[in-house]
Formats: C-alpha cells, structure tokens, sequence
C-alpha cells in the first residue's frame, strides 16, 4: 500500500490535527512529540494506516499539497484563501474558527467599507485577500505586507486600516480598533492533492468519512 | 565582465544538451505514434490575434494570456494552447480535406501562470485532433492513441479518468437552483472546493434531494457500475444520452484494448468552456499534476464559421518526462558515439571513415581542434565516447582504436565490421 503524505502545520492547528488522526485510530504519540517540540524531527511515519505526516509551516501547507509533495493536509481556510494554491477542498473539520475582518481605529469615524478614503493604506498578513476583498469595493488601497502585529499599523501611523483574522475580537479591541467588515470566515480544512485524490480516492474518502465522523461528534459535545 | 543579464524571465528555462536530447527524442516518439494512426502534423503560429482565443472561449483566463500589441495597433495573443489555433485553421483552410480530419501537433505554449512542475509559463503540447467525427467511436479514437502513446513511451502506473459535461451540466440543472447559486456550484466543482460546495448549496436553499445529488454526483467515480449508479441520480433526457455515450465510449475502448487503464469520473468539469461532451483527464501517481487532458468540442469551430464535431486531447510533454524520470523508466537506446583524430596527411581518411561511420547510424565527430593524443582522449572521456579512433602514422596504414583502457592497432576497413568494433 502507498503511503499517504500528510502535511500538518506547526502550532495549535496542528495539535488539533493530531488530536482527530488520534481519534480515528492512528498512533499519533510521535507526531504529538514532534509538535510540542520534544523531538525536532519533520517527518513522522505512522505505521497504522500507512500515513507519513510532515511538519511544515501552515503558509506552506497549500504548496505541499498543490505539488504532491503531501497528498493530504490540515490547513486554515484563511491560509487557503491567501495563498490561492489549487488544492481540492474536502472538509471543513469545524475548529480553529475565526473571521476575516477589515478594522479601522475607533475614533476614525468610519463606520463602513464604502467610508474608507478611495486610497488609504491597508496593512495585513494576508495581502492577497486584501487586495481581491478592495478591488471589489473598488477601492484602491495600498496593501502592506506585515508578518505580524498587524494591530500595530494604525496605532502609529503606518496604515489607515487592517485586515486580520480575529476570534473574539478582543485584541482588536485592546489596540483601539473597530471591525467594519466581515471578509470572510475561516477554520481549518481537509485538503488534498488534486491528483492524489483520483488516484487514492477510495482511501481519502474513507478517511474524510472517519475525521468528519468525529468532527461532528466534537461539536455535539461543545 | 559584461552586464548583459545572464538569467532569463521567470517561467522559462533552457534545455542543456541532455535535456534537449531526452525532450526531442520524446517528441519523436509521440510524433511516429500519432503518425502510425494516420494523425498529420500542422504547425500554427506561436502569435495570433487575441480575438481567436476571445472568440472561442478558451481554457486559460485573459489574465493567463500573454498579450502584445503589434505595430498598427492590433492585439495579439501568444497562444496559450493548441485546440483554438487549429480549430481556426481547419475552418479557414482545411474545409475540404476529406472527413475525418486526424491531425496532429508538438508545440510550445505560453501562459501567465504561477509556475508548477513540469508546468512553467512556457511548455510544450503534443496533442490530437480528430475533426469531423461526431460518435463515441472518435471519442475513444483519442482516448487509445494517447493510452497507447504513454505505454509506448514506458509508463505503467497510469490512468485516464473520463467524465461528460452533458451529464454534469444535467444534473445541475435539475436541481431547480437560480442562474447564479447554479454558476457557483459548477465553480466550486471545477475548483473542487466541496467545502464551499455545501456552503453555497446551503444558502441557495436548495432542497435536501438536491443536495444530495450533488454530493453523489462528486461520487461517481470508478468502473462501469458508476454507470447505473449515474442513472439512478439522473432524470432527464440529457443525462440518459450523455450516460448512453459514456457506455458506449467505454465499449469502444474494450474493443480497441485499453478499457484497463480507463475509469469514469463524473464530477469532472474542466477549465475551457468549449467542452460538448466526453471529457478526459490522464494522470499518474508519480506526480501532483495531471498528464494529459482533453474531449470532445463539437461547437468550437462553428465560432470560425466552420460546423464540424470535433475531439482532441493533449499531453503535457515537460510533464512526461518528468513522469518517466520518476518512474525510472530508462531513457530510449542513444546511438553509439565515436570520435575520429587524425594527423593532417590522414585528414581525408578520417572524413571518409565518419561518412561511412553515420551512414551506418552512428554518432561521429572529427576533431576540429588538432588535438594530440592526451587532449584527444581526455576530451572523449569527458564527452563520452564509446570508441576513439586515432589516424596516426602512414597513410592507409592501421589506425588506433581506444575503447576504454584497451587499445589496438586496426585496419580502417575493420572499423566497419561488428558495430564498428573492428574485426
């Protein structure tokens, strides 16, 4: 039998994947080791249902996949969507849920997208989906690329806006400012190789089947 | 140091010498194959108006294209693929060449795309067309000769899924669901996005037997029983036909040996919209990408002003070879190589003996340099000669044939016995 590569990424994303290929009966207690950092390998072979797990960063996720380096991988909507890669998309596996929000500083007094100056600054890690999300408001924003601490941005004068994934909305709250808009939803998903997926149909199905059996079971019992 | 850029543009890439040798002797292959079915070759520009691909709505978006603008101000486009092009030239010159038109064509293509394996902005197709033919027979005409070209060039761990656009599109539209939530579901099955598939089919409102049905459609996968289960789930008079002739394409490709490596495949679509009927998609599990691609377009050269049916697929030659290097599949047998030295007076001798030599089908170079002797085997050694031969000493006289680290004085004539190994 081939074994089946599965990209997981670094991180809470990760735990969770780990957590459901537990549930349905995989040994996961080196892949476990492996992401909280108790081994350093990036490669995890598990000898049940012949999977091989990989660690790789989530951004890289979709471009293991769209290879065929992994024929699988477990990845946020939101990294999806950024990095445009063609992947199939087979499950929504329901956890690490979160919104795409466009934010401006509360005393800016912009209430709407259609508000925002036609060319205002607009920081965010994910400056694909910023541009595609104002073009199609017709706004035509400079998008900066930031890595982290979007927040920062408005607070000292770098940009007029944000577009950042929020949970609560509490740290957008902390640093004074207020989501104007809802980009999008995010959680993570069940990808695979577009190919992959034809040629090991039979076994990715039944593993969708399985995850997504406990997915539901999951947000039965929250 | 000049400063002349030394790199090229992203997305294209030379060929060295091993690399050019292994593409071309593919594309030789591919060429004799089609050729052995009774496919002619056509060549078409690399550029031609941008309209043809506007006209004809072609796979790649516009954005994919590369656009130019000549001179008098007219757009161009460099072609992004081969289907278009001749479609264009049957229509205009090719009318009244007898039915059914087998052509086929090796050619470079260009689109505006991230880069992928085996895929860059630049790559080249080798593909068919059989115009003229409207039955299942055609459909599975191309679908054999592409099988048979694969295994030809050694691959084994292959195979061909094949879908129907009728069927799908069937389906769809019995659904009930508006112009807009059905767009979108086609989308999201192109984009094989299923996630966003349930989402749409959610907020369309659709009834729950609808959702179901596109949830099997993306199902249908496998051998001839994904038949029945089809029909099942299909209603109208569209799907029952597009069914029929997926059976009966199946049948055909019984008959013609190759039903094998064949499986079916109804969640299909594809990118190009000019797609009537049979679609096909050919991969390996050596790589993420497909192989080949292609189906029927039974409306396509109408656009041209041309009613004729037509069926096509196309292989993705860089993608080959890649496949087959994964595969380990040895290169094709390369001809031996054999390098002639000679001292001035024996200069004619050795042009002579190479004539004679690549006459007999092997690879000869004479040396143009005046090398000695060390100079000369070093260079065949680095080069990778099979056989060095060395006209030193008097005219007519023996030469000296290297092979390796044995050397032995020959008589020219003996060159030519036992494969140039002398007598």
């Amino acid at each position: 039998m081939r074994t089946l590569t599965v990209a997981v990424a670094k991180g809470r994303l990760g735990e969770k994947a780990a957590q459901l290929f537990g549930a349905i009966g995989c040994d996961v207690t080196t892949l476990m080791d492996a992401l909280d950092g108790r081994s350093r390998s990036l490669v995890v072979a598990e000898p049940h249902r012949h999977l091989k797990f990989i660690l790789a960063k989530s951004m890289d996720v979709p471009t293991f996949v769209e290879y065929g380096a992994a024929d699988l991988g477990i990845v946020g909507k939101d990294v999806l969507m950024e990095s445009e890669r063609a992947v199939a998309e087979l499950a929504d596996l329901g956890y690490a849920r979160c919104s795409f929000v466009l934010a401006v500083p509360e005393g800016a007094g912009i209430r709407s997208v259609e508000q925002l100056d036609y060319n205002c600054r607009v920081a965010s890690k994910y400056p694909n989906v910023t541009r595609r999300f104002l073009a199609r408001h017709g706004i035509q924003a400079d998008v900066i690329p930031l890595h982290g601490s979007v927040e920062l941005g408005p607070l000292v004068g770098l940009a007029d806006a944000i577009l950042d994934i929020t949970e609560t909305g509490r740290t957008l709250q902390e640093n004074g400012l207020r989501a104007i808009a809802t980009v999008g939803e995010s959680s993570a998903r069940l990808v695979a190789n577009r190919i992959s997926y034809k040629v090991e149909y039979e076994r990715i199905g039944a593993i969708v089947e399985e995850l997504m059996g406990h997915v539901v079971q999951g947000a039965a019992a929250e | 140091m000049s400063d002349v850029r030394l790199h090229t543009p992203r997305g294209v890439r030379d060929l060295l010498p091993s690399a050019a040798r292994r593409k071309g002797a593919l594309e030789q292959r591919l060429a004799s194959h089609f050729s052995a079915w009774g496919y002619d070759p056509v060549v078409t520009p690399t550029f031609e108006f941008m309209d043809v691909f506007d006209a004809a709505g072609t796979a790649p978006s516009a954005e994919q294209l590369y656009r130019l603008v000549d001179r008098e101000g007219q757009v161009l486009a460099l072609r992004p693929e081969m289907t278009v092009p001749i479609a264009r030239l049957v229509a205009s010159r090719m009318k009244e060449h007898p039915a059914p038109l087998r052509l086929y064509y090796i050619g470079s293509v260009f689109r505006y795309d991230e880069p992928q394996s085996g895929r860059l902005r630049e790559f080249t197709q080798a593909g068919l067309e059989l115009i003229g033919a409207s039955g299942p027979a055609a459909d599975a005409e191309v679908i054999a000769v592409t099988i048979e070209a694969m295994m030809a060039l050694g691959l084994r761990d292959f195979r061909v899924d094949v879908g129907h656009v009728g069927f799908t599109a069937g389906v769809i539209d019995s659904l009930g669901l508006s112009v807009k939530a059905a767009t979108a579901v086609r989308h999201m099955l192109r984009e094989q996005d299923y996630v966003g598939l349930t989402g749409v089919l959610e907020q369309s409102g659709a009834s729950t037997e609808a959702k179901e049905t596109v949830k099997a459609l993306t199902r249908l996968r496998g051998g001839a029983g994904v038949l029945d289960e089809a029909s099942r789930l299909a209603r109208s008079e569209q799907t029952e036909r597009a069914l029929e002739n997926v059976s009966v394409v199946m049948r055909h490709l019984e008959d013609q040996g190759v039903a094998g490596w064949v499986r079916i495949d109804l969640g299909m679509l594809k990118q190009a919209d000019y797609y009537t009927g049979i679609i096909v998609e050919g991969y390996t599990s050596e790589m993420g990408y497909g192989l080949c691609s292609g189906g029927r377009y039974d409306h396509l050269l109408e656009r041209f002003g041309y009613p004729a049916p037509a069926t096509g697929l196309a292989l993705g030659v860089e993608r080959l070879l890649l496949a087959l290097e994964r595969a380990g599949v040895p290169n094709g047998d390369e001809p031996e190589r054999i390098f002639l030295v000679s001292e001035p007076a024996r200069h004619r001798e050795a042009c002579s003996t190479a004539w004679r030599l690549r006459r007999q089908g092997y690879v000869v170079e004479v040396d143009v340099l005046g090398m000695e002797e060390d100079a000369a085997l070093a260079y065949a050694r680095r080069k990778g000669m099979h056989r060095t031969v060395l006209f030193t000493g008097a005219p007519q006289g023996p030469v000296e044939l290297v092979e390796g680290e044995r050397r032995r004085h020959v008589a020219p004539d003996d060159l030519f016995e036992n494969g140039g190994r002398g007598a």
